[in-house]
């Protein structure tokens, strides 16, 4: 008796130790920030054209008469812990607030202050969708969840005017940037939470018969107030609607498993890019295909982001700082 | 001490910019939240109905955190399935007794993302709760009677239907008026 309780603590302090150093080299090991710095300009490019659009009819939603009354919107959203700034602009400071937020934004793209002015841009999305929930989509989502991990990671150290006066001013070195833990936590963080994303998006398409008998394709290209491009042609060739239905839902479901194998990564990504510009082309949501793909984008290797980054800097500049290049740099997806 | 200090290299430890058992103690604290974050953000598209009582429960549980961070999403795209769309059609009538007519979205509205703002708006009354429906007719009705410059407004909620392939193949189109089903929401104010 006294042997398989050992053999059990035994069994469970290994497990535990196992589970712990798979956690830490998972969440911790240090990865080159040069692909959080990419995904924070696609990112920070998405935010601004969305805030831009949002300029487009400023008053209609963020105005006093607008389509979405205050009591509305506090009815809408009572208790659910929401913010916005938005609640505290006064009718004559609308425009102002706005290109405040956009100014923001602009700083945040360009990775100036970004320690600072991510977290602003967080704010500034937050309470945008906030303001106006009956209005927003996918695209918001997703938009927030980058953001905020923009926001905790190092997304400012590459790719960014922040670098750019640090080296000017002799503070950091020039090349590639030393590999760190925090901007492997926040590429970790993207990465789970998109597959999240898919994994619910794919079962929560089970409850549905169309996606079981083949038809779902059919009745999103169907949908007339969606239409972008006329798939109408497709009536007559139920089969392949069928095939396109099924291989949506199985790559959905699939992704958080697929994803993490290397050989199997390019083609789950692929499909990824095959499913999304389908989406924009063919039901006009641009700008959500895109922004899901900048998601997509985390699980690129660091390595070669890392690579194609340094190549970006002026050449000069590299010879000059040649000894200064850090040679390992961990891959953070493994 | 950041997590970057947390993950030291052995070289930084020795040159004491990050202390040991300092060290751990970041890490737990970061683990531990990660542990609430990952919980969190698996909890709240798991708690979209049909949902069971322990889920919902764990996910009011931890609300306020959803909430702030904006992370309360079920990401149901196109799901149980792809359903007819929601519009809203509207008479306005202004006090010289001319009427203006229009529907939400309309298709000739530029960027497509703007369009798609609109036809959110309407997408989402589709699933207004019962006791703010009201509300939100009349916060839309109130906007186009100021746009419009119009005294009364008449609000329609259109439902377009989907075609079927069969239709298509016999020759109809995606909008044909008879896919449009019309419900009167009242005349505001």
């Amino acid at each position: 008796m006294r042997r398989i309780a050992d053999y059990l603590v035994a069994y469970v302090k290994d497990s535990a130790q196992a589970v712990s150093s798979s956690w830490d080299a998972f969440w911790f090991t240090p990865a080159d920030p040069s692909l959080l710095g990419v995904l924070r300009v696609l990112t920070g490019l998405m935010l601004l054209y969305t805030h831009a659009v949002w300029g487009l009819v400023l008053p209609e939603f963020f105005g006093e008469s607008g389509w979405l009354s205050e009591p509305l919107v506090r009815s809408l959203t009572d208790g659910q812990y929401n913010y916005s700034f938005w609640w505290l602009v006064p009718a004559s400071g609308m425009w102002a607030a706005y290109w405040a937020s956009m100014a923001i934004l602009a700083l945040f793209t360009l990775g100036l202050w970004t320690r600072v002015t991510s977290i602003l841009a967080f704010l500034v999305t937050v309470s945008y969708i906030y303001r106006v929930p009956p209005a927003t989509f996918g695209l918001d989502q997703i938009n927030a969840m980058l953001t905020l991990y923009l926001a905790i990671g190092p997304s400012g150290k590459v790719l960014s005017l922040d670098r750019w006066l640090a080296v000017r001013s002799g503070r950091t070195p020039a090349g590639r940037p030393r590999p760190l833990a925090s901007a492997n936590l926040a590429l970790r963080l993207i990465n789970v939470h998109m597959c999240v994303v898919y994994f619910f998006a794919g079962i929560s398409k089970l409850q549905g018969e169309a996606w079981w008998n083949g038809d779902a394709m059919w009745r999103a290209f169907a949908n007339y107030e969606y239409q972008s491009a006329d798939m109408t042609w497709l009536a007559w060739h139920p089969r392949i609607i069928e095939l396109m239905t099924h291989t949506s839902v199985l790559w959905e479901i699939s992704f958080a498993a697929l994803v993490w194998r290397p050989r199997l990564r390019p083609i789950v990504l692929a499909f990824a890019v095959a499913l999304h510009v389908g989406i924009g082309a063919c039901l006009g949501m641009w700008t959500f295909g895109l922004i899901m793909l900048v998601g997509c984008a985390s699980f690129l290797p660091t390595e070669a982001i890392g690579r194609l980054v340094e190549a970006l800097v002026p050449a000069r500049q590299r010879a000059r700082t040649a000894s200064e290049v850090v040679p390992a740099i961990a891959s953070p997806v493994a | 001490m950041s997590v970057d200090d947390a993950c030291a290299t052995d070289a930084r430890l020795e040159t004491g910019e990050a202390s040991g058992p300092k060290r751990r103690w970041v890490r737990r604290a970061v683990s531990l939240w990660l542990l609430l974050h990952l919980f969190a953000i698996v909890i709240a598209p798991a708690s979209v109905a049909p949902a069971s009582e322990v889920v919902q429960g764990a996910c009011r549980l931890i609300q306020p955190y959803l909430g702030a961070l904006y992370l309360d999403h079920g990401y149901h795209f196109f799901a149980p399935e792809p359903a007819e769309s929601t519009l809203l059609a509207y008479e306005a009538e202004r006090p010289d007794g001319t009427v203006v007519r229009g529907r939400i979205p309309d298709r000739s509205t530029h960027p497509r993302l703007l369009y798609h703002r609109y036809f959110m708006l309407t997408e989402h009354t589709s699933d207004a709760p019962e006791e703010v429906a009201e509300l939100w007719y009349a916060s839309y009705a109130e906007h186009i009677a100021r746009d419009q410059g119009a005294a009364r407004v008449r609000l329609i909620e259109q439902t377009h239907n989907l075609s079927t392939m069969e239709r298509v193949r016999d020759g109809g189109r995606l909008d044909d008026p008879e896919g449009y089903e019309d419900e009167e929401l009242g005349v505001f104010p």
